[in-house]
Order: structure tokens, then sequence, then C-alpha cells
């Protein structure tokens, strides 16, 4: 083989790999925008791109709720995800959502319910029942439950990826999601920015999503 | 060298894998180079078959490219995340890696010492880069991931990063390879 083809050969294949190269990357990160699959997640769901699949939960009290589809646009849900082992970061969101319960019992917000999801397969109902206890749920403003055939599914279509933290308890991304009564995802909020969540929600149930 | 190649055979029981890729230090510095050496060896194996196909590739600029593309592509967050949730992105992560070994070993043995330096201090660059920016983040980058698995997975890059220019200076020399 002469060098001057070889050479020739070598520009072209190398321009080739890393088109490709860029093209994956750009693929991959949406446009060079996001660089982390959380990132990529609340694009989507600002894009109103993620939904969350037909949800039928069993409450506390054990009676079967069916939040979405079919609720309409004007019906939101603030929903966390939790196991009630958790003592450490759930505690706190448990005491933010005691204390969006306490906005939604002064001032009349007709449309927005809390929901907390349990997706520990461990979860008993009195144990459920406890954890709606400790944080005062009252189930018209706060359902605390978990579907009777398990969270998987539900975590799987919102991007939630649960993750073992070696301690018997679990890690997880996204901490309050706001959902439409057609399960459409409307935003993810951090523990600490729950006043902008329920002040989004409220904004959907008055208008509509 | 044929042990090595048949490294990856370990991924296809699911514990091994499992265990594996469920730790983010584990997954990048232990899978990642395991596909890699097994590319690596079976190219060392074949080299001598394959010689009239790989004289095109003059010095072997275009397998350190791949290579290197291959490697910067996985040092992305959502790339690892990615290839632990959507089965074809792991098939893209064994194949690709496998591929920068099978490329990287027959370009390495061509490259000048210049080009040798000039790709394997790119490469120490950037898993230095990855690696500081792991250590870093103030929060989990990938979901997949806990926070204190990902200081170890950046501190390993670094380390990597000292490894990689170490053989970029010191490593077996460019010795002419000729076929």
């Amino acid at each position: 083989m002469k060098s001057l083809p070889a050479k020739a050969f070598t520009w072209a294949a190398c321009l080739a790999v890393l088109s490709a190269f860029a093209g994956s990357v750009f693929a991959l990160t949406s446009g060079f925008v996001h660089w982390t699959f959380e990132d990529h997640r609340i694009a989507l769901a600002e894009g109103r791109a993620l939904k969350a699949p037909a949800l039928v939960i069993e409450d506390a009290d054990g009676k079967m709720r069916q939040p979405w589809p079919g609720a309409g646009k004007n019906r939101v849900y603030l929903v966390d995800f939790i196991y009630t082992r958790c003592m450490s970061v759930c505690q706190v969101l448990g005491s933010e959502y005691q204390r969006m319960q306490e906005v939604l019992r002064s001032q009349v917000h007709a449309g927005v319910t809390l929901m907390s999801v349990s997706f520990d397969g461990r979860d008993t109902h009195d144990d459920l029942r406890g954890y709606a206890e400790r944080y005062r749920a009252s189930p018209e403003h706060w359902i605390v439950g978990t579907p009777p055939t398990g969270a998987g599914r539900l975590l799987k279509e919102l991007g939630v990826v649960v993750v073992p933290d070696g301690m018997g308890g679990f890690v997880h991304n996204g901490d309050i999601h706001l959902i439409d009564g057609e399960g459409v995802l409307l935003g993810i909020f951090p523990y600490d920015e729950w006043e902008q969540a329920l002040a989004a929600a409220v904004r959907y149930a008055g208008r509509g999503s | 060298m044929g042990m090595l190649v048949l490294l990856p055979v370990l991924l296809l029981v699911p514990a091994a894998r499992h265990t594996i890729e469920s730790r983010m230090a584990l997954h990048m510095l232990l899978e990642f180079p395991l596909l890699f050496a097994s590319g690596y060896a079976a190219m060392r194996i074949m080299e001598q078959r394959m010689r009239h196909w790989l004289a095109l590739d003059h010095l072997g600029i275009t397998g350190l490219t791949a290579a290197s593309c291959v490697f910067a592509f996985w040092m992305i967050p959502a790339a690892l995340d990615a290839a632990l949730l959507d089965p074809a992105m792991a098939a893209a992560k064994y194949l690709s890696w496998w591929l920068a070994g099978f490329a990287a070993a027959n370009a390495l043995r061509r490259a000048t010492i210049e080009i040798r330096i000039f790709f394997l201090g790119n490469a120490a660059w950037m898993s230095a880069t990855a690696g500081l920016l792991y250590l870093d983040a103030t929060s989990r980058l990938c979901v997949s991931y806990l926070f204190g698995d990902q200081e170890t997975a950046g501190r390993g890059l670094v380390l990597l990063a000292c490894l990689l220019a170490f053989l970029a200076i010191r490593g077996p020399r460019a010795r002419g390879f000729r076929f």
C-alpha cells in the first residue's frame, strides 16, 4: 500500500470518526445542553413529554383511588416517592409535605392534592398508615399509598431511578413531581423549593395545564 | 492473549455484570478496561492477518482517534446512566469499548512517539478532567449511582490519568512496527 492513498484514507476516516462522535454526543445531550440524565428529564417535563401510566393506588385507609387519567387538566398532584423506613431525607420531605398541607388547609385551593407513593415492597398497610399518622396526613389533601401492582412501572415511565444505599435504604432522583389529572408530568422540584412547587400546582389547577 | 479475549464472557453472568455495574468506579475502571483489553488482545492475535487493511490507517491515527472518542463519550454522566437504563445503549457500550481496544492495539504499535504522546496525553487529560468534575460535583450526576460512589470513581479517574500520562512517556516505545 502506497503511503499517499493511506494518508488520504486516514484523513477521511478520522473526519468520519469525529463526525460520528460529535453526532453521538449531540444526540445524547440534546444538542450539547443536557449532560446528565436528570437535566434531560427536567427538560422533557418542561416540554410535557413525560406521561405517567394510568395509576390505581391503595391509600392508607385501604381505599382504592385513581388519580389519573380522567381527572382532567384542572386537577394536579404533587407526588413524592417514599419508603416508610427512611430515616434521613424522607423525614425532611415528609415535613415539607406537612407544610404544604397546612397551606392547602388554610387557603382553599380546589384541585391540588398531595400524594406520597411508596416504592418499597416491604411497606405494609400498617406502615403506610403509620406514615400518614406521623405526618398527620388528612385524606382529602394528602394521599399516602402504593399501587397494588407495585410502583415499578410508574417510576420507570417517569424516569425515577431508585438505588439501594447499601444501608437498607434507598436514594432516588427527583423530589416533588407535579402531575396533572391526565398523568402528564408538568414539573420536577427539589425538596427546598416546595413553595414554588405548590405555587405552580395552584396556578395549573386554576387555569388547567 | 486468548484468555484476555474471553474476559467479557464474565459480563454474560448476570450476577457478575450487576455487581460491576452497580458501582460507578467498577463500571468505569473495571468494566471499560476489561472490554478494552479483550479487543486489544483480539487485535494482537489477528493483526498479521489484517495487515493489508491496517496499513490503510496511516501511523494508526484513525484507530487512536476512534479510541479517544469512545473514551470521551463514556465519561459523560448521561451516557453512563443511559447504558444502565437502555439495552441498546448497553450494547453500544460493550461494542464500542471492545472496538476501542481492537483499534488501539495495533495503532499504538505503529504510532510515532509524538503521536503516541499526543493521544495518550490527551486521554490522561480527559480522564483527569472527568475525574475532577466528578469529585467536584456537589450532587449526584448519575441517577444510577450514590454520591460516595461518584467520589470514588472521580479519584479512580484521576489515578487512571496518572497511569496514562506515565504510559505516554515511559510505556513500550514505538518499535517501528512494520508489516
